[in-house]
């Protein structure tokens, strides 16, 4: 049997075609969504090094079976079991809080600097100029 | 050409703080006495002028310092005819428009790195005011 690689394959058919035309775009948002939350479930699980097994057990279910049913990204969840998952994987899955935290905010500044040469002038022949009227030292000022 | 001085560099050259004369009493000191002196020298091959600034900060109705700061900017002034004129004696003479300018930019840097100098210590809200003619 060949391999071959199905993401990268250009196959377009006027039977598939027909068919996806079928979707309505509220379908297809749902289903991106439960695929969405099948796969942010399956990567929790792994960056924890869980099988299904240690999620079923961790949430009291009778069979890990139902752990692959979420996973296959068919699965109508419900909100008590969301908030289950997230809370045993410690991950964020429902986003119900009112509260929108303020976007980051990024400055960059470049300011040129130009190093001072000023000790080199002073440390090199100066002349001094005669003071004038109008200047703006002279009697103590008080603050 | 430049028509008006360029700030060409800052040098703190010196800062010293006293210890609190009143610390340890209830009795605060309220109000300052400033003693500002300047002077300004020149370097006419560079077309530089340089402004010292010390500003000598003390209890009112005393002459004891709490705070000195000497402070030098360096100003480039135009390379015009009549901005820089050798004396006689040696000295040198600036344009009148350009002294006064230089020394007002170099009073009001003075008065920053003093504030900054002094944050934190007990003289914290004293900011030199503004001079007259300022």
């Amino acid at each position: 049997m060949e391999n071959f690689d199905a993401t990268n394959t250009n196959y377009t058919s006027d039977l598939v075609n027909n068919l996806l035309s079928h979707i309505s775009p509220a379908e297809q948002d749902q289903t991106d969504h439960k695929m969405k939350m099948a796969a942010k479930i399956h990567a929790a699980l792994k960056a924890k090094g869980w099988k299904s097994l240690d999620l079923a057990r961790e949430l009291h279910l009778k069979s890990p079976s139902l752990v692959s049913k979420w996973l296959s990204g068919t699965h109508n969840f419900t909100m008590d079991t969301l908030v289950d998952i997230q809370r045993v994987l410690g991950i964020r899955l429902l986003d119900a809080d009112l509260a929108i935290a303020p976007p980051p905010l990024n400055v960059n500044v470049t300011v040129p600097v130009v190093p001072s040469s000023l000790k080199d002038v002073i440390q090199g022949p100066l002349y001094k100029i005669a003071s004038q009227s109008g200047g703006l030292t002279g009697s103590p000022v008080n603050a | 050409m430049e028509t008006s001085p360029n700030l060409h560099g800052i040098e703190l050259l010196s800062f010293s703080l006293s210890p609190e004369p009143f610390a340890g009493s209830k009795e605060k000191q309220v109000s300052y006495e400033f003693n500002v002196q300047q002077e300004q020298k020149t370097n006419p091959d560079k077309q530089l002028v340089v402004v010292f600034t010390t500003v000598t900060v003390m209890p009112s109705g005393s002459t004891l310092p709490l705070a000195t700061a000497t402070v030098a900017c360096g100003f480039g002034i135009p390379a015009s005819e009549g901005t820089l004129t050798r004396q006689t004696s040696g000295e040198y003479l600036i344009s009148a428009d350009i002294g006064q300018a230089v020394s007002r930019a170099a009073t009001g840097i003075t008065r920053g790195i003093l504030y900054s100098q002094l944050r934190g210590s007990f003289l914290q809200d004293c900011i030199l005011p503004l001079l007259p003619g300022e």
